[in-house]
């Protein structure tokens, strides 16, 4: 049929818009046509994680000062040199902020990669094998999930001690378990299709299936989650930071930057804990833009 | 229906069983916490005893839960007392708190996605797409802060970070716990408007964190009913606009809503703690965060089984309210 | 349908010579989304004669639902307008605004969609739905109101209607639930009732039951019936007109017997060719 089978949804809130134009030019009043605006949030998103790529590995070679360097002027507004001002130990915070751009970026990514990794494996076995391995997997899923994120994370950082590599560890494992049954969602859903009825006819072996077959079809949405999850995990990281667990004392880190400003603010010196704010929401945002996009794309039900 | 009651029974020792291993293989010997320095090893011996550590992991482990499932937290050695009255002491600050926060998340939340689902792709849509993205990429300390500099430092409209009274001022008597309720009941109705002023910040902070994704999940949930077939026939048989949004299409898209709003109070209990750092609040997220600073390992874990039980409840009161409201799935 | 039976329905009474309710003149547009903005409707152009059922024939994309959506301006937003107005009763109904098309809609054109299970609110019971049309339109009580619910499924032949009054469209079989949808769109009494194929779908016997209950409901309230569908026997049995078309245009129109026994375009042979109908010499 020419006509779709869902309503239409310009009758929900038929107001006043611009035309398009075409063969035959519209008549009678006009009304609100759809019009697509996920794709610009995915390339702002894109357009900005690489930007803070490039700061990251920018940061390595160099900053305006030394981030680490003490000594300069205490608590300078910002402007020149100080673009960002500096803080309580003369430190120049726009260098600071260059800087937490490694560790941030790094642990997110790793961490998420990592969670990534594991998750689909086990969760892509737990949907083709089913029975047991799908049901213990499940009810330790369901343990894990009744802790608050957050609060699970400063429990096992806590215990573990401060570290990159141990804050990147707990991490994964505290995204893994959305992972695991999103990949298991989505390989249960799979299971019964046709090709994979062909594949196992053919005589593929079960692994091989699951694996080659079913999994790159499902990558779709698992990526677009992906996005959003590493949002979260930069959040975390940068609420760690900020409680003061986790990073060994005066490495550069959004959310103990935050942190040390905090008293600044009472006293009127906002640059401090502003600055690496908006780092941290650039970041985040980025990432939510890009997950959306992400899911537009993978959406089966997107209008093309 | 009763199954699902069960389940959090599972999942509640699990999670018991989890922050019992998780202290025990990780935090080391806390018998150096508890003796004085200079111990001797008999001395440490008696510590170790009293504490139970000198018997198998097992026993240990049975113990723990048999003191938990007494209502025992453990003793917090930082304040010497149970972690269980610790917890309750605290509590009704950050209940008031959250609670606040979470029916802001919520009034404002649905309607702001209700809106931005009818007016889809035009400006009130974009303008809310992007006040919900901040409530869920901002951190809540950075909020706070800011808000704090807005109308602390620089406007002078609301009190400063001290708590949930000004300095120097005493309560209420105590009925509740809840200051907006304990200065009403007492008559005292300067100390509410007091105790209100310094609610607001905090509040708005927590709340903002919670209504970005409420706004977001009823937004998304909104478009799918608003395309669905039962409101082309509504629309077909000429009902009102107010009608098809908010008792067709709403009821509906409330299913996803609700279980975003049961996965908010888990973000209330993270919150609580940034927040209750940010404004000086003496709540359980701030005994929390000093129970880290000390390396009061018991007193952390008996405030994460708290949160982590109180979660799974409120996730299960979510889910049978889901199943309520639909009646395809009463049958 | 028996082939038989085909031509001269024993239900059908001589051709009403009604003027036309609704005038379709030169309809046609396109949707913003397509890539190339092809015309999907092309001067179509029909009408409606008053009292009468009038069927509206042709295959998938032929433009058929699309025009019937038109009608009662619920198409999709997408759909561009480049030419062409609907007249109901002397009214252009493409210039009405949303308030005056609310107060038409379901009270004086009432349309009937396919899939009445999906298009039934899950949530509210049937009579809950009924019950909210006659109070929107006829500004009855929520008591009267539901007793007019109750009659309408009386209307429709649903036994025990004060049980199934009260009855959720999950708890309705297919058949049963087109009837529910037909309840409600015949509640207010509307003059002109369009269905979009409300047999597709259903089991053979369920449509027999369904049509034969649209037809009697039709001829005895005089009511002017606008039955779309790609099913041809269902056309001969039941209508005084057909409107054949194809690829957004119309390609023939006229009464019932001059299309399917003399029809003039190729693409009508074809489709008798094919649904196998016996044509009466």
């Amino acid at each position: 049929m020419t006509t779709p089978t869902r309503s239409a949804a310009g009758v929900a809130d038929p107001s006043e818009s611009g035309v398009g134009g075409g063969t035959a030019s519209p008549v009678g009043k006009r009304r609100w046509r759809p019009r697509p605006t996920g794709a610009l949030g995915f390339r702002i998103g894109v357009g900005l994680l690489v930007c803070y790529l490039l700061v990251a590995v920018t940061s390595y070679f160099w900053t305006p000062f030394d981030p680490l360097g003490v000594g300069g002027d205490v608590l300078v507004k910002p402007g020149m040199p100080y673009l960002f001002g500096t803080d309580r130990l003369g430190e120049d915070v726009f260098s600071r902020t260059m800087a937490a751009t490694r560790y941030d970026l790094l642990i997110t990514v790793a961490s998420v990669c990592l969670a990534l990794v594991l998750g689909t494996v086990l969760g892509t076995i737990g949907g083709y094998y089913g029975k047991f391995w799908d049901g213990a997997i499940m009810r330790a899923i369901e343990t894990f999930n009744a802790f608050p994120t957050l609060l699970f994370a400063m429990l096992i950082v806590s215990a573990v001690g401060p570290g990159i590599l141990n804050i990147i560890v707990v991490l994964a494992f505290v995204g893994l378990p959305s992972y695991l049954r999103l990949a298991r969602a989505e390989v249960l859903s799979r299971k019964t299709w046709q090709f994979a009825e062909a594949a196992r006819m053919v005589g593929c072996r079960s692994w091989r299936i699951a694996f080659r077959h079913l999994l790159p079809n499902s990558i779709g949405p698992l990526l677009a989650f992906t996005a959003v999850n590493a949002a979260w995990v930069a959040l975390i990281t940068a609420s760690l930071g900020y409680l003061g667990i986790g990073l060994q004392p005066g490495v550069p880190e959004w959310g103990s930057m935050i942190a040390n400003g905090q008293d600044g603010i009472i006293t009127g010196q906002w640059w401090v804990s502003f600055f690496p704010g908006m780092a941290i929401l650039g970041m985040t945002g980025s990432l939510y833009l890009l997950g959306d996009g992400l899911g537009d794309r993978f959406d089966p039900r997107r209008r093309r | 229906m009763f199954t699902r009651l069960l389940w959090v029974i599972p999942v509640a020792v699990g999670v018991m069983t989890i922050t019992f291993f998780v202290g025990r293989v990780f935090s080391g010997d806390p018998t150096n916490l508890y003796a004085p320095p200079q111990a001797d090893a008999a001395l440490r011996a008696k510590v170790r005893a009293s504490l139970g550590l000198d018997k198998p992991l097992i026993n240990q482990y049975v113990t723990y839960l048999d003191d938990l499932l007494h209502g025992n937290l453990g003793t917090s050695f930082t304040t010497g007392r149970g972690v269980g009255s610790d917890l309750l002491e605290r509590m009704p600050a950050t209940l008031e708190l959250g609670l606040i926060a979470l029916t802001l998340g919520i009034l404002i939340g649905v309607p702001l996605g209700v809106l931005a689902a009818v007016k889809r792709d035009q400006w009130p849509d974009f303008l809310i797409r992007v006040f919900s993205l901040g409530g869920m990429a901002l951190p809540a300390f950075w909020v706070g802060l800011i808000l704090l500099w807005l109308f602390f430092v620089s406007w002078g409209f609301l009190p400063g970070p001290v708590g949930r009274l000004p300095v120097n001022v005493p309560g209420p008597p105590t009925v509740t716990g809840f200051l907006l309720i304990d200065t009403l009941l007492a008559g005292e109705f300067s100390l509410w408007w007091q105790a209100a002023r310094q609610l607001v910040l905090p509040a708005l902070t927590l709340g903002y964190g919670a209504l970005g994704p409420i706004a977001r999940v009823t937004r998304a949930s909104m478009v799918d009913a608003l395309e669905s077939e039962y409101v082309r026939t509504a629309v077909a048989m000429g009902h009102r606009r107010s009608t098809i949004w908010f008792q067709y299409a709403l009821r509906n898209a409330l299913p996803p809503v609700l279980t975003m709003i049961g996965t908010t109070v888990g973000y209330l209990f993270s919150g609580a703690v940034l927040v209750e750092a940010v404004f000086g609040w003496p709540g359980v997220g701030a005994y929390a965060l000093q129970a880290i600073q000390n390396s009061d390992f018991a007193a952390l874990q008996g405030f994460v089984i708290y949160a982590a039980v109180l979660f799974v409840l409120c996730y299960l009161i979510v889910d049978l309210l889901c199943l309520a409201i639909d009646p395809r799935t009463r049958a | 349908m028996s082939a038989d039976a085909a031509v001269t329905p024993a239900a059908r009474r001589r051709a009403p010579a009604g003027d036309a309710i609704l005038e379709i003149e030169n309809y046609g547009g396109y949707f913003s989304t397509s890539t190339d903005h092809a015309p999907t409707l092309k001067g179509v152009t029909y009408s409606l004669a008053r009292g009468a059922i009038t069927a509206i024939v042709g295959e998938t994309g032929s433009g058929k639902s699309l025009t019937a959506l038109s009608v009662l301006q619920i198409q999709p937003a997408s759909f561009v307008r480049t030419s062409g107005r609907i007249l109901f009763d002397g009214q252009d109904l493409t210039e009405l605004d949303e308030q005056a098309l609310r107060g038409i809609r379901g009270a004086r054109i009432s349309m009937v969609f396919q899939d009445a299970r999906a298009a039934l609110n899950p949530v509210f019971t049937v009579g809950r739905q009924i019950a909210d049309v006659c109070r929107l339109h006829q500004g009855l009580s929520r008591k009267d109101a539901a007793d007019a619910a109750v009659a309408a499924l009386r209307l429709v032949h649903i036994p025990d209607p004060e049980r199934r009054v009260r009855q959720y469209p999950h708890e309705f079989s297919g058949g049963m639930a087109q009837r529910v949808m037909i309840a409600m769109a015949l509640v207010c009494q509307p003059e002109l009732l369009i269905l979009d194929e409300p047999t597709t779908g259903l089991d053979v016997t369920i449509q027999a039951e369904i049509i034969a209950l649209i037809t009697e409901l039709c001829r005895e309230t005089e009511l002017t019936t606008c039955l779309i569908t790609h099913d041809l026997g269902v056309v001969a049995e039941t209508c005084d007109y057909a409107v054949v078309m194809r690829r957004g245009e119309v390609l023939e129109k006229g009464t019932c017997e001059q299309v399917l026994t003399a029809p003039r375009h190729e693409y009508t042979q074809q489709l008798l060719a094919a649904s196998r109908l016996v044509e009466n010499a």
